[in-house]
């Protein structure tokens, strides 16, 4: 979080469109973009709507950067999370998303971020799945295809609610090493 | 919170299987710990991509799901030992290759793909089966049919309660146009 905190403090110093101060704008949010995206994709469950919190999240935060309004510069990421969750939740009331504030302009556009999160290769992943065993496949593909809960599951399987969650661990850790490994 | 964060707390976070109390202790450390955020990116990736992914040897709820989300599907039955012509038409995504077979007393199903001089393609150990449907889902999308060579063989492995094997094998000749 060093990188962060040092980031900031460039920001802060630095008056106007100086380069020093364009330049840490950009590498700041190019470090905080995947994480901010990552609580979008996992709260709002969408790549459109976690893009754009990534956004206004941006906007947020050199606001306030730039105005020196972040008083624990030794926490930043607190900051970021706390205005993410705050985003999220005036989201989930069907609030208006708020303006950016006059004149800002973010340093990246979405093209420049990282990739997303759906880089992992559907066709391996289809042969993998076949890997895992049957019962196995089928509590991951009614955990995070039916989006079932893990009561859910151990009602239709005729499980108990820990074996779902063993073989629902056991089968992401094989996939993943499946899908991230070298044989399919 | 523990760190790094253990596996199984990731995928029970984003499989939503956590107290709100959790999430949100989860969601502050990934703001601040590199490691534990790319481990959650990677549990991530594969839980999107899990989403809309069919398994090469399905049931029919699979199928219909998929079809739900638009997939177009081609059913074909085979019967063990008659070779048969599977069509891959444009505007076809899926295959479906129903091996046709009793399953009312099958406690464990296995498939190994074979190319016809018997080389093995893929093998699969544990597969899923529906006893009621009387078929055995081989679930064949496009890209299937256009990485692997075109006749294959699909050996299925029953093991019944006493533990009796039987084996049944089918040839699928798969064709584009």
């Amino acid at each position: 979080m060093t990188e962060f905190r040092e980031l900031v403090r460039c920001v802060a110093a630095h008056d106007g469109e100086a380069a020093e101060r364009v330049a840490a704008e950009r590498e700041l949010f190019l470090l905080l973009a995947p994480r901010i995206r990552l609580y979008g994709l996992r709260h709002l469950r969408s790549e459109t709507a976690a893009a754009d919190l990534v956004q206004e999240v941006g906007v947020v935060l050199l606001e306030a950067v730039r105005a020196g309004r972040i008083e624990d510069l030794e926490h930043i990421e607190r900051f970021v999370f706390g205005t993410c969750r705050h985003l999220v939740s005036r989201s989930r009331r069907n609030e208006r998303r708020a303006q950016a504030f006059a004149g800002a302009v973010l340093p990246l556009s979405d093209t420049e971020l990282p990739p997303s999160f759906s880089s992992v290769d559907s066709a391996r992943l289809a042969l993998c799945l076949g890997r895992v065993g049957a019962r196995e496949q089928r509590v991951v593909l009614l955990s995070f295809q039916e989006e079932r809960s893990a009561d859910e599951i151990a009602s239709e399987l005729g499980i108990s609610v820990g074996n779902v969650r063993v073989l629902r661990h056991r089968a992401m850790r094989a996939l993943q090493r499946c899908v991230e490994g070298s044989v399919a | 919170m523990n760190c790094p964060i253990p596996h199984e707390l990731l995928v029970r976070y984003w499989a939503r299987d956590l107290p709100e109390a959790e999430v949100d202790a989860i969601d502050e450390h990934l703001f601040g710990c590199d490691a534990c955020f790319e481990a959650s990116s990677r549990v991530a990736a594969l839980a999107r991509a899990l989403t809309d992914v069919i398994p090469p040897i399905a049931i029919d709820r699979d199928l219909e799901l998929a079809q739900g989300r638009g997939l177009r599907q081609a059913s074909n039955d085979f019967l063990p030992g008659v070779p048969k012509e599977a069509w891959l038409r444009p505007g076809t995504d899926l295959l479906v290759h129903r091996l046709r077979l009793e399953l009312e007393d099958v406690e464990r199903v296995s498939v190994d793909v074979l190319l016809p001089n018997g080389t093995a393609l893929l093998s699969f150990a544990d597969a899923p089966f529906d006893r009621s449907s009387g078929a055995v889902l081989i679930a064949c999308r496009r890209h299937f049919v256009e990485q692997f060579p075109p006749d294959v063989d699909f050996v299925v492995h029953c093991q019944d309660r006493s533990g009796h094997e039987s084996v049944t094998k089918y040839t699928v000749l798969h064709r584009v146009g």
